[in-house]
Formats: C-alpha cells, structure tokens, sequence
C-alpha cells in the first residue's frame, strides 16, 4: 500500500500504482495484435482472435514490392543506356580521339547510375585490406591473361579470323593511353556496372547467388565476343565472387586491371 | 513447381452442409452479397469483422481444438479462434473456415496464373533456341557455300545462343526472376547487336518481336507475383 503521506492542504498525492494482479508481474509479456488489440504469444504471424496477418509482415511485403519495382526500374534504364552505349560504340571510329570521349562519357554516366544507389559508393574500398584476399586475385590475374590470350590466339587462327588490336597506335604514348582506355577505366567502371550497380539490384530482386550468375552473363554479353565469352564468364564470376564474399568491390577492381594490363602488356610486347 | 493443394474441406467431400444446416436469416444471402462477404475474406490479410454467431455458423466442435489440422501447431494455450501460425480458423465456425479457404483459393489462382505466364517464357525460350539451333546448322550446311568463311562464325554464334536460351528456359524453372531477367537482357542484346550489323532486321518479324518483348515483360511481373504468392501460400501451410 501507499506510503506517500498527503499534504495537509491541496489535492491528495497520487498512490503508487501498484498491478491489480500481483503475480502478473511475472507472467510472460504478451503482444496485442494491431488490428483488434488481442493480447497474445508474441511472434504470432496470425492473430488468433481477428486472424490478420500481422501488421510488420504486410509492411514487410509493401517494402519487397517496391524495392522491386525500383531495382527493376533501374536496371530497366542501365539496359536503355547501354543499348544507346552499344549503338554509339558500333558507330565511333576506334581511334583514341574518339574512344576515349566514349570512355569518359561512360564514365560520368555510370558514375550517376552508382549514385544513384544509396551507399554503393561505400563498397568500393574496403574497410581493411585482406592482404590474403589481394594476393590471391593478384596471383590469378598474373596468370589469367596470357590463359585467356593464348586460348583466343588458338581459336581465332583455328578458324581464320583476326586478333582484336587493342593498342591506340594513334595515341601519343600508345602504350600509356591503351593501359589507361582499356586497364583503369574497364577495371573500375565496368567493376562499378556489374559488380556495383547490377549486382546490386539482383541481390535486391532475386539472390545473392542469382546476382553472382546474372552480373557475370551479362558481363560476358555486353562484350559481344563470342570468342571471349568462354572466359569471360568464369572471370566474372570470380570477379563476383570476391565482391560476395569480402563485400567490396576493391579485390575485383585490381583483379579486372590487373588482367586488361596483362592483355595490353602482352599484345603490346608480342609475348604470346 | 509446387503442388496445388486440397482445398477441400474434409466434411464437404462427403456431404454438403448446406443441405444438412438449417437456414437462418443470417445465412440467407443473396449471390452479390454472398460474393462480397467472400471477397473481403478473400483478401485474409485485413481484420474479419466479429459476426453474431447463428447456427450455421456454431462451431464445427464444442470442444475446443488442441492443434492446429493444418500446420500442428499446439492451440491448447490460444483462446482465440485463428491458428496464430498459418491463420486457420481452427476453432472458428463453419463459414470461417469456408472463407479460409476461399482466400487460399484466390491466392493459389494467382500463384497458377504465375505459373503459367512463366511456363509461357519458358516455351518460348525453347523455340527460340530450336530456331537459333537449326539456323546455326544451316550455316554449317547449305548456308556456307553462300556465306564462305563466316559461315562458321555465324553458325556457332547462333547454335551457342540457342544454348544459352535452352540455359535460360531451365534457369526460368530454378529462379523466375533471375532466369528471366538474364534470358530478356541477352534476347535485347542479340537484338541490337544484329540490328547494328544489318539496320533492316530490327523490322524484320516485328509483331513476332513485340509478342516476345511482352511475354518477357509478363514473365517478369509474374516472377514476382510467384514469389510473392508461394511465401504467402507457405505460411498459410500449403
């Protein structure tokens, strides 16, 4: 019972309350439902009075159905800007001059796809680098060029077709510029498309495991080498792999370069 | 794909309780309002309003249930009517339980017609990879005294498309969303890429184009629709 004593003048001091059950204080904390207040087990899915679905899940769903819509919308529009990157790639001369305008124009407009992802930019860097994680896809990107380069080389002579010049003659330093066309901007561009941007929105709309596959098809595809393709997809899918398990696009960044340096290097120098 | 389940109830394979349950003027409804009361059940996700109890609509059993006939789940703690696991009105009246699965019903028809659309992308990939597959081997027939040395190239870039969408029909089964996605990418893909080598084949069987840009898009909603329609279906205990 109370033990407050009242003053002697003005209202009466309020009694502690004090439950009306006593050994309810003990009993285990129940969860209304929001629809008809029914107290119940928390963690039900159904109310057992009213039998609504709860409130969260249908929330939950509402949530799932636009993240979907969004992620769709937005690879919708990435598909739109690279059928419009294709169609200008097809009709620009390949010499530097105008590649690397393309280039940078793909830049900026991926650079705003990124964006336009709330806090994709952030898995560009690691929080701490996996030394382990980094000499390994270093090791394999050593190697990987001169696999790649060789199996092409023996693919396109076995049926009379030509080898893919990669180097700008054109350029003033050839060398330099075709490292920097085709090593660092494919290496942190194309990492940030499908890896970032594309990976992104499949793991939104399907599974981390669909995303991994579908980033790495479409990779393949949007290279529209046939040739290629048989190589291109178990690198994109080691690329994914990567940015899976270490959640960055960092290891993948320097294993793309590492890679289309090895390419350029190669062909520049005849080693294959 | 899954199963369709049983909808009904156990009692309505033998008998039919209309016949047997005397009609009160609570129960007399006419068609439309039959149909509204079944339709805002239908939607099993809204509070069902409390009715007064006539006698068509008593419990099925006096006694309470002590688990749930769908799911098992331990009821001898609920007070309620509703299965607090899978929404069944497991100690609800006849009618509730009518509308339970009325709702289920609706929610399975969408799940079908899901499927189905799905089914349709996967059909469709089939034959585009059969065309793909025996134009591919044209080439490397009669077409390559008429295309010389790119006739090779272009069969085996045509037999591998076939393949990929033989991939992308299998993948459509496995994850709708994924395999659909992927397989509509790679047919806009080839679609611009053979329109940048020859302007005049992107006209070329239009409606047939348009028919499978809105299969694809079908597909793609429905994917969703699957998805969304199977969790709910599962914790329904389907």
């Amino acid at each position: 019972m109370s033990t407050q004593s009242n003053p002697p003048y003005g209202p009466l001091a309020e009694p502690e309350e004090e439950p009306l059950i006593p050994f309810l204080k003990d009993a285990p904390e129940l969860e209304a439902c929001q629809y008809c207040d029914f107290h119940q087990s928390p963690g039900f899915t159904f109310c057992a009075s009213c039998g609504s679905r709860r409130k969260e899940l249908q929330t939950d769903d509402i949530q799932i159905r636009e993240t979907y819509r969004n992620s769709l919308t937005s690879l919708a529009l990435y598909g739109v800007y690279m059928i419009i990157l294709v169609v200008l790639m097809y009709n620009t001369d390949e010499s530097f001059k105008s590649q690397r305008w393309l280039s940078y124009g793909d830049a900026l407009i991926t650079i705003g796809f990124v964006l336009s992802v709330k806090g994709l930019w952030r898995i560009i860097a690691p929080a701490s680098i996996d030394f382990k994680a980094l000499f390994s896809i270093m090791a394999i990107t050593l190697v990987s060029p001169f696999l790649a380069s060789s199996m092409i080389d023996w693919i396109t002579s076995s049926i009379n077709a030509d080898v893919y010049d990669y180097i700008f003659w054109d350029a003033p330093e050839p060398l330099s510029f075709t490292l920097i066309l085709i090593a660092v901007f494919p290496a942190i561009f194309e990492e940030l498309t499908f890896r970032g941007f594309v990976y992104h929105h499949m793991q939104k709309i399907s599974s981390p495991k669909a995303a991994l596959w579908v980033s790495a098809i479409l990779f393949a595809m949007v290279h529209f080498s046939l040739i290629s393709l048989f190589w291109l997809i178990p690198f994109g899918l080691l690329l994914g792999y990567y940015r899976q398990k270490h959640n960055t696009l960092f290891y993948g960044i320097v294993g793309h370069f590492m890679h289309n340096a090895g390419v350029v290097l190669a062909q520049y120098y005849g080693w294959y | 794909m899954n199963k369709s389940p049983d909808f009904n109830l156990p009692h309505e394979e033998a008998e039919n309780p209309q016949a047997e349950t005397p009609q009160t003027d609570n129960t007399l409804k006419a068609p439309a309002e039959e149909n509204a009361v079944e339709e805002t059940s239908s939607e099993a996700e809204g509070p069902i309003e409390a009715q007064a109890p006539s006698e068509a609509e008593a419990p099925l059993e006096e006694t309470r249930a002590e688990s749930c006939e769908r799911c098992n789940e331990d009821l001898r703690e609920s007070s309620g009517k509703f299965c607090p696991k899978c929404g069944f009105p497991a100690n609800g009246t006849e009618q509730d339980q009518k509308n339970f699965y009325h709702a289920l019903k609706l929610k399975q028809d969408v799940l079908d017609d899901a499927q189905k659309k799905l089914k349709r992308v996967s059909v469709m990939l089939y034959i585009l990879a059969g065309i793909n597959i025996l134009y591919g081997l044209y080439f490397f027939g009669a077409g390559a005294a008429l295309y010389g040395d790119d006739a090779g190239i272009i069969g085996a870039t045509t037999i591998i498309m076939g393949l990929i969408f033989i991939g992308c029909a299998l993948w459509v089964k496995k994850n709708p969303v994924a395999g659909t996605v992927t397989a509509f990418s790679i047919y806009a893909l080839v679609q611009v890429a053979s329109a940048l080598v020859e302007p005049t084949t992107l006209f070329q069987g239009i409606i047939l184009k348009i028919i499978i840009v809105v299969i694809f898009v079908r597909g793609i909603r429905s994917a969703f629709d699957y998805r969304e329609y199977l969790r709910k279906l599962d914790e329904h205990a389907v």
